[in-house]
């Protein structure tokens, strides 16, 4: 897991100063992410950047991992990030059409190694909060299949652009068990099945969870993120972060995982942040909302799709 | 009307509401979301220690709703339905309503049933109506059939974003219709029957 390993003097300052503004945000977290894969793992993903890092792995790191999908999809090659978990491009070149409640009866029953998910809040101890902000005022999407996957997957591997206002001290509301106290026992007593989260993957480096204390901590960052840059992340915690002793300069996006990236999002609705920015908003804008924009649109999909489909089959 | 509640679910969970319902049992069990907030906040959900290995169990209420729509790419007129790509929660929502309606994407004979049995998975005994209402999954998609209209999601969506916005959409769109085929007329079929061209180079209904 997390195996690009690289060291920051293999870099000029000027290739870190550049390697800096490179990437964006999502392209760092799904990358990142993508690298916590073994190979032959069930994998369960997620929606958006939570089945980007799954497909990344699938296409350039792990060929061999059986990638499952909410709604009943198993086994697929990954030819499109899927927008919802009833996706029809998870439905090519499966190998097994189910329904929802059997995906989560084998992950019950401990068939899921790994699963992608997301978040809106995390505590010291990896509880997730998806369901409402601002004590209960706000309400998010959640728990969708969060809690049950947080319950029982092997493991969970978060990924999320890095924001400070995340980390809580203690979450408004508690979707997706993490350590829950932190104790030792403290899933087991509980009888979930999972072994809970492993790795926070996001574009200011991962982070992981001590074995003994079940503490948040960093665990690696890019090369490009100096001493002061670490010092920035830990002022964004409301507890005392630590940081891994022989903390891991991990490589950036190499060009095999951006070529995969470009291909899954082909219309880029995840790679850039504003919906103007997208193929998408650019189209509507230009008030072609008819079958000029329609072809427009579908024709970015389908042709990313030829090239995928050449190179997984 | 009464005021909305909401009350939170897990995914599994509510699929196993359905499961419930569809076996005829008050509950199921599960091991997901304990020691969450999800069990503490909603009061449905029982958490006991289970009477055979004394640890913490969960307990899901069956649901049983009135009425199930369900989408399928095949029917036929007895109300076979045949479902390709993801079944979701379908199946057992079948079995846990009162009534089920099929909205197919595509009527057929019987003797086409007949050729691929093991795709049938609502039988004709769960099945109240049947309706021919091609496009019924618009602006979603129909695996198969055709894919999901993003450039209409993400109008939509921008224009749902405040109220009166979503209170005009709903006046053009859901009101404004008099029945599907206006909804289809007023969309455009060449777009649908463009969604259609694009689904087929992903996956597609053997004939």
């Amino acid at each position: 897991m997390g195996y690009l390993y690289t060291t920051r003097e293999k870099y000029t300052p000027e290739q870190l100063e550049g390697m800096k503004r490179k990437y964006t945000p999502p392209e760092l977290v799904c990358c990142a992410g993508s690298r916590e894969i073994i190979d032959k793992e069930v994998v369960f993903v997620g929606i958006g950047i939570s089945d980007l890092a799954g497909a990344v792995a699938k296409l350039v790191h792990t060929p061999n991992v059986i990638l499952v999908a909410e709604a009943g999809y198993i086994g697929f090659p990954s030819v499109a990030v899927l927008i919802s978990p009833a996706d029809n491009a998870a439905g090519k070149m499966a190998m097994c059409h189910q329904s929802l409640p059997e995906v989560f009866i084998d992950q019950q029953s401990g068939f899921i190694d790994v699963a992608y998910l997301g978040f809106a809040q995390m505590d010291k101890y990896g509880n997730v909060n998806v369901s409402y902000i601002t004590g209960k005022q706000l309400k998010m999407n959640g728990s969708g299949g969060g809690g049950d996957i947080a319950s029982s997957a092997g493991r969970v591997v978060y990924t999320v652009e890095f924001n400070p206002r995340q980390w809580v001290k203690k979450v408004d509301y508690m979707t997706e068990p993490g350590f829950l106290d932190g104790s030792r026992d403290a899933r087991k007593k509980a009888n979930l099945v999972g072994g809970g989260p492993s790795a926070v993957a996001t574009n200011k480096g991962v982070f992981r969870f001590d074995p003994e204390t079940h503490e948040l901590y960093l665990a690696e960052v890019f090369p490009w993120q100096d001493e002061k840059d670490i010092e920035e992340i830990r002022k964004g915690f409301p507890w005392d972060l630590k940081v891994a002793e022989e903390l891991k300069i991990m490589e950036p996006p190499t060009e095999r995982e951006l070529w995969a990236l470009r291909l899954m999002d082909s219309t880029s609705n995840y790679i850039l942040a504003s919906v103007i920015d997208r193929p998408i908003g650019k189209i509507l804008l230009a008030g072609k909302l008819n079958l000029e924009g329609y072809d427009e649109y579908l024709g970015m999909q389908e042709k990313a799709l030829r090239e995928i489909l050449e190179f997984v089959s | 009307m009464p005021p909305l509640k909401i009350v939170d679910w897990t995914n599994f969970q509510v699929a196993l509401r359905f499961v419930a319902g569809a076996f005829n049992v008050p509950f199921m069990p599960c091991r997901s979301s304990i020691g969450s907030d999800i069990p503490k906040y909603n009061k449905e959900i029982k958490e006991i220690t289970d009477p055979y290995e004394n640890k913490p169990l969960i307990l899901i209420p069956a649901y049983k709703p009135d009425v199930a729509f369900i989408s399928v790419q095949r029917a036929d007129w007895r109300g076979n339905g045949q479902i390709w790509g993801f079944k979701g929660t379908d199946y057992w929502k079948a079995r846990a309503a009162k009534y089920v309606v099929l909205l197919t994407e595509e009527l057929v004979s019987t003797e086409k049933i007949y050729e691929n049995p093991g795709l049938t998975v609502i039988p004709a005994y769960c099945t109240d109506a049947v309706v021919h209402l091609p496009f019924n999954c618009h602006p979603t998609g129909c695996f198969g059939c055709y894919t999901v209209d993003s450039m209409n999601f993400i109008s939509l969506l921008l224009q749902r974003q405040s109220r009166d916005g979503a209170l005009q959409w709903l006046d053009e769109w859901v009101f404004g219709c008099k029945n599907h085929f206006e909804y289809c007329d007023k969309l455009g079929w060449e777009k649908l029957d463009r969604l259609a061209k694009s689904e087929h180079k992903l996956n597609r209904i053997p004939g």
